[in-house]
């Protein structure tokens, strides 16, 4: 399994590099694409993470339709996205807004000291995040090799995830400075990696629907049976109350628009101001299909007999207990695409933000650093590796703390955060 | 007397809060009543609202010309 998934794997990734450098080359045919309203689109679905591809199921299972307050935010954010979206290109194309951090200090006559404070606290809050990203990639490997080999095999598939993503964001992301900041290449991977994640939920809800069970309508026969009967379908049973609801729904809609690696590709990223009116109804299209199938599989998992326990793995145990290689390894592709792009998007905006609002002013105060004003770019490239190796040593200590101590209290906050936050 | 273009007012944003305070207050009733209603129909209940909004939300980027000007 090691091996096909391995080489499979690698495949992929250089696809993606052949991608984002035809992306790069001025007279690609890939290039006008990248440029255009479809692709900047499916960047955007950047918000649906690892969170969204293997903790849906997870929150599904537990918590019912709360689920749908994650996606539902951003769909209600469209219907005045345009309103909001063009007032921001109004003031990203006056000031050249580069970044969260940028936007929020132009309104406080571009106060330096507001935009290290922006780009502490989202450096800070994202740290976690990507090292999460990064446990999910490793963690899907794990499940699809039934957790057989020891630690060493899969501390190394992190790393070498981590390595290609760091060579990617620095190759693709941070080579050269633009004062526009626009990543064609890195734009056109995230839309190909939005597909090829759409595309492997909606294989795997079809697989389960119509090739385990006899269509929608047996799987659902059954499921009311098991909830009539038992205990089975517990999360569908109780009741959401309507002020979580109410406050995932914010939060989300606000998350959509406003995280640093959301803000960077709708706002930075984008070439033109008439794309939103394809993403204003193309989105929540995407954001529909990849979500339709969340009560499928949940139900046909459970109705399986997979461990509620285990509801986080159910998208990669499925196929990998009922199907074949090809989709198993199809589902594991998604679950990495969706860790990828949250990653290097993230990666990108909070480096660009460390060098513009932390590094160049403390360069500019202290005279005896004026000549690092020349290497902004080897800077930041610095920046990205340390980025990643912070959130490396974030993912280790947490491990760490959890193998040590086996607390209790962390591992159920753990096994909730996707179900909290799983954007 | 002067008739009211639909798709155009599709774009005023009260009709946006509405539509949205509409969608808060028919999903906050579905999701809490999960318990008592039958899967297949919370399911199709769900697709169907949430096809009914992607339609709006076509109608509203075609009449969004202006918006641009």
């Amino acid at each position: 399994m090691i091996s096909y998934l391995f080489f499979g794997l690698v495949g992929y990734l250089l696809l993606l590099l052949a991608i984002a450098v035809m992306g790069e080359r001025e007279q690609s045919w890939l290039r006008r694409i990248a440029q255009g309203p479809w692709v900047y689109t499916l960047s955007l679905a950047v918000y649906c993470t690892s969170w969204t591809f293997f903790g849906i199921v997870g929150s599904a299972t537990r918590a019912g339709t709360l689920y749908l307050a994650i996606y539902w935010g951003p769909m209600l954010g469209m219907l005045f996205g345009t309103v909001l979206l063009n007032r921001i290109f109004a003031i990203k194309r006056a000031y050249h807004i580069t970044s969260i951090a940028d936007f929020i200090s132009t309104r406080y006559y571009r106060s330096s000291t507001i935009a290290a404070m922006v780009t502490i606290f989202t450096s800070i809050g994202v740290a976690p995040y990507i090292a999460l990203q990064l446990k999910a990639i490793s963690n899907s490997f794990k499940v699809l090799n039934d957790n057989s080999h020891d630690g060493v095999v899969f501390w190394a598939v992190e790393e070498f995830s981590a390595l290609f993503l760091i060579v990617f964001t620095i190759l693709f992301g941070l080579r050269r400075l633009d004062i526009s900041e626009h990543h064609p290449g890195v734009i056109l991977a995230m839309a190909f990696e939005g597909l090829i994640k759409l595309l492997a939920f909606i294989a795997l809800g079809l697989f389960i629907s119509y090739g385990l069970f006899d269509g929608l309508g047996d799987l659902f026969g059954q499921a009311e049976s098991a909830r009539q009967s038992g205990e089975l379908l517990h999360g569908f049973n109780n009741s959401v109350p309507v002020s979580t609801w109410l406050c995932y729904l914010f939060l989300s809609m606000n998350a959509f628009f406003f995280l640093p690696r959301q803000f960077q590709v709708m706002v930075v990223e984008n070439t033109d101001p008439e794309h939103v009116r394809t993403a204003q109804w193309a989105l929540p299209t995407y954001l529909f299909l990849i979500i339709l199938f969340v009560i499928p599989v949940t139900l046909g998992a459970l109705l399986l007999g997979l461990p509620s326990e285990s509801a986080d793995s159910f998208v990669l145990l499925l196929p990998q207990q009922y199907a074949s290689p090809w989709l198993t390894f199809f589902v594991y592709v998604g679950g990495f695409s969706a860790s990828m792009g949250m990653v290097v998007m993230s990666t990108i905006a909070i480096s660009v933000m460390m060098s513009n609002h932390l590094i160049l002013p403390i360069i500019e105060k202290l005279p005896s650093l004026s000549r690092l004003r020349r290497h902004l770019l080897p800077l930041r490239w610095w920046l990205a590796l340390c980025v990643l190796a912070i959130c490396l040593i974030v993912l280790s200590a947490t491990v760490s703390f959890l193998l040590a101590w086996g607390c209790y209290r962390l591992r159920r906050c753990c096994s909730l955060l996707p179900q909290r936050l799983a954007v | 007397m002067k008739g009211v273009n639909l798709f155009a007012s599709l774009k005023n944003i009260e009709i946006k809060v509405g539509l949205a305070l509409i969608n808060i207050i028919i999903m906050s009733y579905l999701v809490y009543h999960q318990a008592s209603v039958p899967l297949s129909e919370l399911f199709y209940k769900i697709i169907l609202i949430w096809i009914i909004n992607l339609v709006l939300l076509r109608l509203m980027s075609k009449s969004l010309v202006s918006d641009y000007d």
